[in-house]
C-alpha cells in the first residue's frame, strides 16, 4: 500500500527532539525506512518564524508554506502571496494560529483565506497547544470554518479526546478532515468512517515528533476495507494536491 | 501462543485497562481480545478502571472476575486508592492470593496524591515485604524513582508512561543511579512516544528494563504495536521489550 504523509517536517530542530532529518535526502532516507512514498514537508526553519524559503521539492517531497499573517501582511501581499505560493509550487498552507498568538478570527486574515479558497489549497490547520492538547474550541474552529466553507481544511495534531467537538465541525463542513498521528481513540478511525465515509481521514506521521511507524500500523490493521484504507493512506491527500489551481 | 504474524513471536501487554472511563473510553473484554489477536497480543495485564477512578473494591472483583473468565489472556492488577485504606493489607492479601492477580496498580494522579505521600508508602513497604510487581502511573520524577527504589529494594516497580519523557540528562541519572536494581522498568505506553525514544531508553539502560504496553481503552493498541514495527531496535532487544521481559517477571 502507499502512503502520502500530510504531517511531516525537515531540517534542524532546536525544540528537544531525539531525531530528525537535516537535508531531504536524510527524510527521504526515513522516508523509505518506514515506507512512505509521498510527504507534504515543511521546512522547519520556517516553523520558527523565519521569511519564506526555499520551497522543499523532490518528486516525492510537496512543499508547504507556513502562513504567518504578521509577517505575510507586512511583507507578502495578496497578490505577491498568490506569486510565491504559485512560483514555489506549494502544495498545502500550514496554519498555526494559536501557536503564533494570531487566534482564529478569521476577519483579520480574510482575504487571504479566500485566496487559498479560491486556488483550493488545502490549510494543515495545526490548534496544538501545549498544555491544551485534548481541548478542541468547537466555537471558534465552527466560526474560522463559517468564513471559508469551501477551503479544505486538514486538522493537524490533534489529540484523541476530541470527537465530542470534531463530530458536529465534521457534519457542519464537509470539507474538513482530520489526520491520523493523534487520532488515537481505539476504533475511532471505523467509526469516523462508518459515520463520515473514508474521505475524512488522512494519514499523517508527525515526523519527526512521533514514530512514523505508529499511524502506519494504524491504518494497515484498521477494520475497514481494503479501499478505504488505501483511500486513506494515500488518495485523498493526493487528490487534494492535484485539485490545487495555480493560474 | 498466539503468533504475531510481523515478529514472529507473541506479545505482552503490561499496562492496559478494563472498563469505562468517566470521559467515555470503553472497550469490552470481548472487543480487546479481538484487538489483542489482530496485533498478535498474547496477554495483557489490565487494571480495571471503575477501582482507578471511583470504587476499588467493586472494580477490583470486576478485574478478578475477568482475569477468571480469561486465564490465558488476562491478568489483574489490584487497585488502591491512598483514601480508602480501611483494612488494607487484608484486602490485598486476599486479593492478590485470587489466580491471575499479579500486582498493584496506583494512580496518584486521577486519585489527587502525591504519590511520595505516606499512605503510598505503606504500598510501598507492603509490596517491598512481599516482592510484588507494583504498576504506578506516574512514579515521580527521577530523583524520586531513585530514592524509591533505594528505599524499597524488592519492590520491583514499573514507571508508567516513562518511555514518554526522553530527556537524556534524566535517562543518565537513572541509568548512573539505577546500575544494581534491574527490577526497575519503564514502560512504552503513550499517545506521544517520543520518535527514538525507546531507542534511547534502551541504549542506556538497556532494553531489559523496557516494558510494552498499550493503555487501551485510551488509545488503539496499533499505534502503540505499531513503533516497534519500524523502529532502530536490533531484534533482540526489540523482543524483550514485547515480550521476554514481561514474561520473565509473570513466571518468575
Amino acid at each position: 500500500m502507499c502512503y502520502f504523509d500530510c504531517n511531516c517536517r525537515a531540517g534542524f530542530e532546536t525544540v528537544p527532539v531525539v531525531k530528525f532529518s537535516r537535508t531531504t535526502g536524510e527524510l527521504l532516507r526515513e522516508m523509505d525506512f518506514f515506507g512512505i512514498n509521498k510527504a507534504l514537508v515543511m521546512d522547519s526553519e520556517t516553523f520558527y518564524d523565519r521569511p519564506t524559503p526555499r520551497p522543499i521539492r523532490s518528486d516525492r517531497l510537496l512543499p508547504v508554506l507556513n502562513f504567518l499573517p504578521y509577517r505575510n501582511v507586512q511583507e507578502l501581499s495578496r497578490e505577491n502571496l498568490k506569486q510565491t505560493i504559485c512560483e514555489g509550487r506549494y502544495a498545502a498552507i500550514r496554519f498555526q494560529p494559536l501557536k503564533g498568538r494570531y487566534g482564529l478570527d478569521a476577519e483579520l486574515f480574510h482575504e487571504e483565506l479566500l485566496l487559498f479558497e479560491q486556488m483550493r489549497l488545502p490549510m494543515l490547520l495545526d490548534l496544538n497547544v501545549p498544555g491544551q492538547e485534548y481541548f478542541l474550541d468547537y466555537g471558534a474552529v465552527k466560526r474560522f470554518l463559517q468564513g471559508v466553507p469551501e477551503l479544505p481544511v486538514i486538522l493537524m495534531n490533534t489529540s484523541y479526546r476530541i470527537d465530542l467537538s470534531l463530530y458536529p465541525l465534521m457534519e457542519q463542513f464537509p470539507k474538513l478532515c482530520v489526520e491520523t498521528s493523534g487520532y488515537q481513540g481505539y476504533h475511532a478511525i471505523e467509526e469516523l468512517v462508518e459515520r463520515f465515509g473514508s474521505r475524512r481521514i488522512v494519514f499523517g506521521s508527525r515526523y519527526p515528533f512521533y514514530y512514523p511507524g505508529a499511524s502506519r500500523c494504524r491504518v494497515e490493521t484498521a477494520e475497514l476495507s481494503e479501499q478505504d484504507r488505501k483511500r486513506i493512506a494515500y488518495q485523498n491527500l493526493q487528490e487534494m494536491v492535484e485539485a490545487v489551481r495555480y493560474d | 501462543m498466539i503468533e504475531c504474524r510481523k515478529f514472529g513471536y507473541s506479545i505482552l501487554d503490561a499496562h492496559a485497562h478494563i472498563g469505562y472511563s468517566f470521559d467515555g473510553y470503553r472497550m469490552s473484554p470481548e472487543e480487546q481480545l479481538h484487538s489483542m489477536d489482530i496485533l498478535g497480543i498474547e496477554k495483557m495485564l489490565a487494571s480495571n478502571l471503575h477501582a482507578l477512578y471511583f470504587d476499588p473494591v467493586q472494580g477490583n472483583r470486576e478485574m478478578a472476575d475477568v482475569a477468571a473468565r480469561y486465564p490465558e489472556r488476562i491478568l489483574g492488577y489490584v487497585a488502591v486508592n491512598p483514601h480508602h485504606m480501611e483494612g488494607w493489607e487484608a484486602y490485598l492479601n486476599e486479593m492478590l492470593a485470587l489466580p491471575n492477580m499479579v500486582g498493584i496498580k496506583l494512580h496518584p494522579d486521577f486519585n489527587s496524591y502525591p504519590t511520595n505521600g505516606p499512605q503510598y508508602h505503606r504500598i510501598y513497604e507492603y509490596a517491598n515485604r512481599h516482592r510484588l510487581l507494583v504498576l504506578n502511573h506516574y512514579f515521580g520524577d527521577v530523583k524520586t524513582i531513585v530514592e524509591l527504589a533505594k528505599s524499597y529494594p524488592h519492590m520491583k516497580m514499573i514507571c508508567g508512561h516513562r518511555c514518554a519523557y526522553p530527556n537524556l540528562d534524566e535517562i543518565r541519572y537513572l541509568r548512573d543511579n539505577l546500575a544494581d536494581r534491574r527490577d526497575i522498568y519503564f514502560d512504552t505506553t503513550s499517545s506521544c512516544v517520543a520518535y527514538g525514544a525507546i531507542e534511547r531508553y534502551c541504549e542506556y539502560l538497556g532494553s531489559e528494563r523496557i516494558l510494552f504496553g498499550t493503555d487501551t481503552p485510551y488509545f488503539d493498541p496499533a499505534y502503540q504495536v505499531g513503533r516497534f514495527l519500524w523502529c532502530g531496535l536490533n531484534d533482540r532487544d526489540r523482543r524483550n521489550i514485547l515480550r521476554e521481559n514481561m514474561w520473565n517477571l509473570i513466571t518468575k
